[in-house]
């Protein structure tokens, strides 16, 4: 009964926040938007060699822009000090880092699966592959995010962080970015992206399962 | 009116799943690190329910050190941290303590009333709309319950965080952890804290501080540590 009304209300906190501070996920679309309308300026207008690139561009767009709310996963709460409510509480720190990470993931996710497959129309991408890029950052998100909360913990007190975090969380999504892209590039080809999607499910679950502990384990280590 | 609540809560005790106040605090042979160097060693105290322990020593000491090994923020580096409930049956820190350190451990963009019960539910408090309403009113700062806290001056910020301690449903049900809490309050407000204090104490609870301010505080028991 506790565990349930201390989870209800990190996750209820996280979401209060992201409605009360528009900049917390305006900033992630406008950059968003602004990787994926260079690329055509750069690259050029032939819709072929646009749709060759449009997808790898926006699945890599939609990672960088999330791996933006990262360092405000617990630098924050570690500045004003509610960081300590969360570490001093009973309930296991791992479950509330996962109702955090499952309220972000929630609004982030959302804001940019809705700009995905209007960004694939700068890259003349036919809508059966927008919609199947768009379910496939949806994936990608809260993968993301969990694998990024554990180098936010681990980085909690370090200065500089946001580099850092980068540097630590963007190998890591390699596996994400290849079968997520796949996926589309599979339905560009006319072929079935369900290998490719079950597989990006498959490191989702994964990391739902194995991130939360591993960052509970970082915050105490980096906040003792 | 504090004495009040007491009574008229007495009642509700067994349906609301009271615990009963914190009997007793035991540190044996407690020893801290900070950086592998040794910020002080071999502390042994015994405190008894409605015990006032000052925590003294000059800057550095290890006060907050102390303080946040008790509320089980921090490891100790040798020794034990023992809360023990009256039947003797041992609690974890966050059941038996509140922690309130130099931060005021509020989101700025969040209102006083959201802050806090956020703070209660981590802490495992049923936090009732009466419960916050009272704990505002205690302080002084009722008014601010729906203000943004970023909107706030430093004086009413640390006010309304202070109100996490009052937030449970009986007075003396928490020992209470208080580091350096007369900072920024003005004489009033440092007076108001004092005499919470005091009822605290006397409604069965243990509070642990540590203040270079001299504010006189009137407890039952009185213990010093010297760190």
């Amino acid at each position: 009964m506790s565990l349930r009304a201390a989870t209800g209300a990190v996750f209820r906190r996280e979401m209060q926040l992201f409605a009360r501070r528009k900049s917390d996920w305006a900033n992630p679309i406008v950059f968003f938007l602004i990787v994926c309308s260079l690329f055509p300026f750069a690259v050029g207008s032939e819709s072929e060699k646009l749709k060759l690139i449009g997808i790898g561009v926006i699945f890599v767009g939609a990672l960088l822009a999330s791996m933006l709310s990262l360092p405000r996963l617990f630098e924050e709460d570690a500045r004003d000090g509610s960081l300590e409510l969360m570490l001093a509480s009973s309930e296991p720190l791992a479950v509330l880092i996962l109702a955090r990470i499952t309220a972000l993931s929630l609004g982030l996710g959302a804001a940019l699966t809705v700009a995905t497959p209007v960004f694939a129309l700068f890259y003349a991408l036919p809508f059966d592959v927008a919609g199947m890029l768009a379910l496939s950052v949806a994936l990608a998100v809260p993968t993301l995010l969990l694998i990024g909360a554990i180098a936010a913990a681990l980085l909690v007190s370090a200065r500089g962080g946001a580099i850092l975090t980068a540097v630590l969380v963007l190998p890591l999504t390699i596996p994400t970015l290849i079968f997520g892209a796949g996926a589309a590039l599979r339905v560009l080809n006319g072929q079935s992206p369900v290998a490719e999607l079950a597989l990006q499910g498959a490191f989702l679950l994964l990391a739902l399962a194995l991130c939360p502990l591993a960052a509970a384990a970082a915050l105490k280590i980096s906040t003792d | 009116m504090y004495c009040g609540y007491c009574v008229g809560l007495g009642g509700l005790q067994g349906a609301r799943g009271f615990v009963n106040p914190c009997s007793s605090l035991r540190l044996e042979a407690l020893a801290a690190e900070r950086g592998g160097k040794a910020v002080f060693t071999d502390v042994s105290v015994n405190v008894e329910a409605r015990t006032l322990l000052r925590v003294l020593g000059p800057n550095g000491a290890g006060k907050t050190t102390l303080l946040r090994i008790l509320a089980g923020l921090g490891a100790p580096s040798a020794g034990s941290v023992q809360w023990r409930a009256p039947d003797d049956s041992e609690r974890s820190p966050n059941e038996a303590a509140m922690f309130a350190g130099h931060a005021n451990a509020m989101n700025e963009a969040l209102t006083v009333a959201e802050n806090l019960s956020y703070a209660a539910a981590l802490a495992g408090i049923d936090c009732t709309p009466m419960n916050l309403r009272r704990a505002l009113t205690q302080l002084g700062v009722e008014k601010l319950i729906n203000r943004r806290f970023g909107s706030l001056s430093q004086g009413q910020r640390k006010r309304a965080s202070l109100a996490r301690l009052l937030l449970r449903a009986q007075a003396g049900e928490r020992a209470w952890l208080l580091d350096e809490p007369f900072v920024a309050l003005d004489t009033d407000t440092q007076a108001q804290l004092a005499a919470l204090i005091g009822e605290e104490l006397a409604a069965g609870a243990i509070v642990v501080l540590t203040s270079h301010q001299a504010v006189a505080i009137n407890a039952p028991k009185m213990q010093e540590l010297m760190l």
